[in-house]
């Protein structure tokens, strides 16, 4: 058979680029525009002098100044007794619900999962409520002769951070310890290692990377956190409140000195990460429990007895948001409580305060529907067109994971206060925050959840005739939204209550409820942030209602 | 519509491994071609070569008389069907073949029709409104299947479509696709590392090892006159047994004379190949076979799977049928001769067939 080599027409359309080198490269420029030139902007703003000329000066002056060595220890105090006492908290009450029949248990699941869901900084403002020099428990005491002492300061910290990141430890460790397969335990059993021993030689080895994981995130909550130090810590300085302090002072001018703070404490955060990266990561037992084991069934009064430090842990834990919800309805007398119950507060925010919460939502709307979209479409080019430049992709996206909200906001308005760029004051610049703060946790769940689409599932659409980007969006987007939505709403309720960033980011106009909330507090107007509060509270819970009905539900993958 | 493939002097490098080491093949209008291999071969890199996955880094790839190298997968009009079905988990069975009318942009009433004939010829009709999660491997298969010809492909690719499925269903499928393939006298291009699947159901068959072709031809060219030791040992069972040829008779272990027409000019050290079916046991009196131990026996219904172990310590497989009743199984540690009813020998190197 002879075949007619006649070469096809080029192309008319070969100038056209691909539609995903068009999205690396747009992905690319918001990276290095919003993450890696603000951060280098910032490192850039800590070695040099009001002259431009290069120094060490700023570094030289934290190390010598006690007060913020003293930040430093107070900050790495406080974080490493947070996060001791949150594993002593959350290990063992994991363990009793995993392997206990515990009353009610997803009752004391979702007690647990709202204390965490709610902004710590409203946790602290509610223990402020009920254990502040006024507040509703040290009265009753002081009414019966019980003196407690100031929540303020350390031990305030303390308490506010266990009972609000004991749930990390309580959920990796509960997910780790379903899915150690009963075969692992019997086993021990059967080589005659069992009760205690097993416990410690068998279950916890094999959970402890998770549960050093979850300490992880424990840590670099509360080293991150600014809100709650700023508002219990008073005399109990710790760093990123001293960021904030000097960011603020130095304003109007130099603000080299809170650049420097903001580079030494991501420095610490980086650390911590590859310490684990390179120590914990590695050792960790990738385990599917094709039995997972069975519940020990308990009766009367065991039962009771088991179940109940859950109960008390649990509402310990909401007991701050039933605080602020019943505080919002007390009614109010200029910012002063009077007698009775009513809607004054909720009439009050309505008045004046529409806008903030107009804001907060279509702020928080508009970054989260930008975080899935950049996450989809960045998880693709570094799971599908893996090169190296995704994988710089990848690392810069990732790198706002370490940063505190309160460094990203700076590093921000450092950037972009002055020409050719000018953001500052504006909605853009709040969306940007809360978009690069987010968008690490939709990245690694949008990778995960490609990782388990058939890449085969595209191909078959591309040979139907379909070209790639609406193969994308017709199979792979629409298989992946089930998965990233769940997550998705989950970082919705973190941008709502988000502060530490929008207190740097805003302004007049783009106020939102938290840090209304913040500025109601230090005005004393105790009914307007609890009514503000009691808000985000609502929609908190609303969203994880949501979400727990559509995590419940089908998804595609997985 | 059904078109002939010719693919030019084809390599695709990845770094600097060679997938796909100067292919060139020519298949027919309508013909069912196997590309068939041991896995890493580059028989799947060549199939999405011509689907348009994979880019080519040297040669061309004509099909009819259309160059495609720079052609974009989803302009070639070739229906491929994947090893894992690759049936999309959100849509329909009827929507998942109707997708690619749809992309078409084909008038609804005609998308109805095709989609539905589409569906009877693959036998799925009854399943048009289920998720392809309801489906077993088999109805996915063949809804894949269903998906690519609804919109008459030039060509149709599958690759390993019948691996995931399970012995019987396999036969079973690939008998329905080998007739489908005739009744629509679509060119087709086939990768598979299962020979049998490859002798049952290709019209040409190419071999294909470390990114080369070993040989093309027909299942009965390649299981009788394989070219090389490769095809020989890749396609049914093979024992080989070193030898030489002297005055153009080819001798067992340089001893035993094996009937092979030898076609070349050759003497000295050669490769003997026996098949378990052409070997029969002779008399323990004829000294010119050469003898062995029974090692095991495996009955297999209609016939008996013996082990000999030869005077050389190889170990040589024979069939004996169970058709003549005068068969009695030989138990374990039976001294035997073997005779061979015909042998393939090969040059030392296994690179070229002598008789």
């Amino acid at each position: 058979m002879i075949f007619k080599k006649t070469k096809a027409l080029k192309k008319t359309e070969g100038a056209k680029p691909d539609f995903w080198t068009v999205v690396l490269i747009v992905s690319l420029v918001f990276a290095v525009c919003f993450i890696g030139y603000p951060f280098l902007y910032l490192v850039r703003n800590s070695i040099t002098d009001e002259s431009g000329a290069l120094t060490l000066a700023h570094y030289a002056k934290f190390f010598k100044k006690h007060y913020y060595m003293v930040c430093l220890t107070n900050t790495v105090k406080l974080a490493l007794a947070s996060t001791a006492l949150a594993t002593l908290v959350g290990l063992p009450l994991a363990y009793i619900s995993t392997r206990f029949n515990t009353y009610g248990k997803s009752f004391t699941n979702i007690l647990i999962i709202i204390s965490l869901m709610s902004p710590p900084f409203i946790g602290a403002y509610s223990w402020i409520l009920l254990l502040g020099n006024v507040g509703y428990i040290t009265k009753f005491l002081a009414d019966r002769g019980i003196e407690i002492g100031t929540i303020y300061g350390f031990r305030g910290l303390l308490l506010v951070f266990t009972l609000k990141l004991y749930p990390y430890v309580y959920l990796y460790t509960q997910g780790a310890l379903q899915k150690v397969d009963s075969s692992l335990e019997e086993a021990s059993e059967s080589l005659g290692v069992h009760g205690w021993k097993r416990l410690c030689k068998i279950t916890f080895p094999v959970i402890l990377p998770t549960v050093l994981n979850s300490m992880l995130m424990v840590f670099m909550t509360s080293v991150a956190d600014y809100g709650t130090p700023q508002m219990i810590g008073k005399g109990y300085k710790v760093l990123t409140v001293a960021i904030y302090e000097e960011f603020m002072t130095e304003l109007t001018g130099d603000t080299s000195f809170a650049s420097a703070l903001a580079i030494m404490v991501t420095m610490c955060m980086l650390i911590i990460l590859i310490i684990q990266k390179t120590s914990i990561a590695s050792k960790s037992y990738i385990m599917s429990a094709l039995r997972p084991p069975a519940e020990r069934k308990l009766k009367g009064i065991k039962r009771f007895l088991v179940s109940l430090p859950l109960y008390i842990v649990g509402l310990l834990g909401t007991l701050p948001i039933l605080a602020i919800i019943y505080t919002s309805f007390r009614r109010v007398n200029g910012t002063r409580f009077a007698e009775g119950f009513g809607l004054d507060s909720y009439k009050n925010v309505v008045y004046s305060m529409g806008r903030y919460i107009r804001n907060t939502f279509i702020l928080s709307a508009v970054a989260i529907v930008l975080v899935i979209i950049v996450g989809m479409l960045a998880a693709y080019l570094i799971v599908r067109k893996r090169s190296k430049i995704t994988g710089l992709l990848d690392v810069l996206y990732m790198f706002p994971y370490v940063i505190p909200g309160s460094v990203i906001g700076i590093s921000l308005v450092v950037a972009f206060n002055k020409k050719p760029i000018i953001l500052t004051g504006t909605f853009a610049i709040m969306i940007i925050s809360y978009v690069i703060r987010k968008l690490p946790f939709t990245l690694r769940s949008s990778v995960g959840i490609l990782y388990q689409i058939e890449p085969s599932i595209e191909e078959a659409s591309v040979s139907l005739g379909v070209p790639p980007m609406k193969t994308f969006f017709k199979t792979t987007a629409p298989l992946m939204m089930p998965g990233l939505f769940s997550g998705a709403l989950l970082s919705f309720i973190e941008i709502i209550n988000e502060l530490s960033s929008s207190m740097i980011l805003y302004t007049g106009k783009t106020t939102t409820i938290s840090v209304a909330i913040f500025n109601a507090l230090f005005r004393d107007a105790y009914g307007t942030a609890s009514a503000l509060a009691t808000i985000l509270i609502a929609v908190t819970i609303i969203c994880l209602i949501i979400f727990n009905k559509v995590s419940g539900g089908k998804s595609f993958v997985g | 519509m059904s078109q002939n493939i010719l693919i030019d002097k084809v390599t695709k490098m990845y770094d600097d491994f060679k997938a796909v080491d100067n292919i060139s093949l020519e298949i027919q209008p309508g013909e069912f071609f196997t590309l068939l291999g041991p896995s890493g071969c580059g028989k799947t890199t060549l199939l999405r070569m011509i689907a348009g996955f994979n880019d080519i880094n040297e040669g061309e790839i004509y099909l009819g008389d259309q160059l495609i190298n720079d052609v974009p997968a989803y302009k070639r009009n070739i229906g491929m069907v994947f090893q894992n079905y690759a049936i999309f988990p959100h849509l329909s069975v009827w929507e998942n073949v109707a997708y690619g009318l749809k992309a078409r942009k084909i008038p609804k009433p005609e998308i109805e029709e095709r989609v539905k004939e589409a569906m009877e010829t693959t036998k799925i009709e009854m399943h048009a409104q289920k998720q392809p999660s309801q489906l077993s491997g088999g109805q996915q298969q063949r809804v894949a299947l269903a998906r690519a010809i609804v919109i008459r492909p030039q060509l149709l690719l599958m690759d390993e479509p019948l691996s995931n499925l399970d012995a019987k269903l396999r036969i079973e499928m690939r008998t329905s696709i080998r007739n489908l393939q005739k009744e629509l006298g679509i060119t087709t291009v086939y990768v598979t590392h299962d020979q049998e699947e490859a002798l049952a159901i290709s019209d040409r068959i190419a071999v294909m090892n470390f990114g080369v072709i070993e040989q093309v031809g027909t299942p009965y060219e390649l299981y009788t006159k394989p070219r090389t030791q490769f095809v020989a040992g890749f396609l049914g069972t093979n024992t080989f047994v070193e030898g030489e040829i002297r005055d153009g008779v080819a001798y067992m272990l340089n001893k035993y004379p094996v009937p092979a027409k030898v076609s070349k000019d050759y003497s000295g050290q050669v490769i003997i190949a026996a098949r378990p079916e052409k070997s029969r046991f002779a008399s323990l009196n004829d000294e010119s076979c050469i003898s062995g131990v029974i090692k095991s026996q495996t009955f297999l219904g209609d016939f008996i799977n013996y082990e000999v172990l030869l005077e050389n310590d190889q170990i040589l497989q024979i069939n004996e049928y169970l058709s003549d009743d005068t068969v009695v199984p030989r138990g374990e540690g039976t001294n035997v001769r073997i005779r061979f009813e015909g042998v393939n020998v090969f040059t030392p190197d296994g690179r070229e067939a002598l008789a």
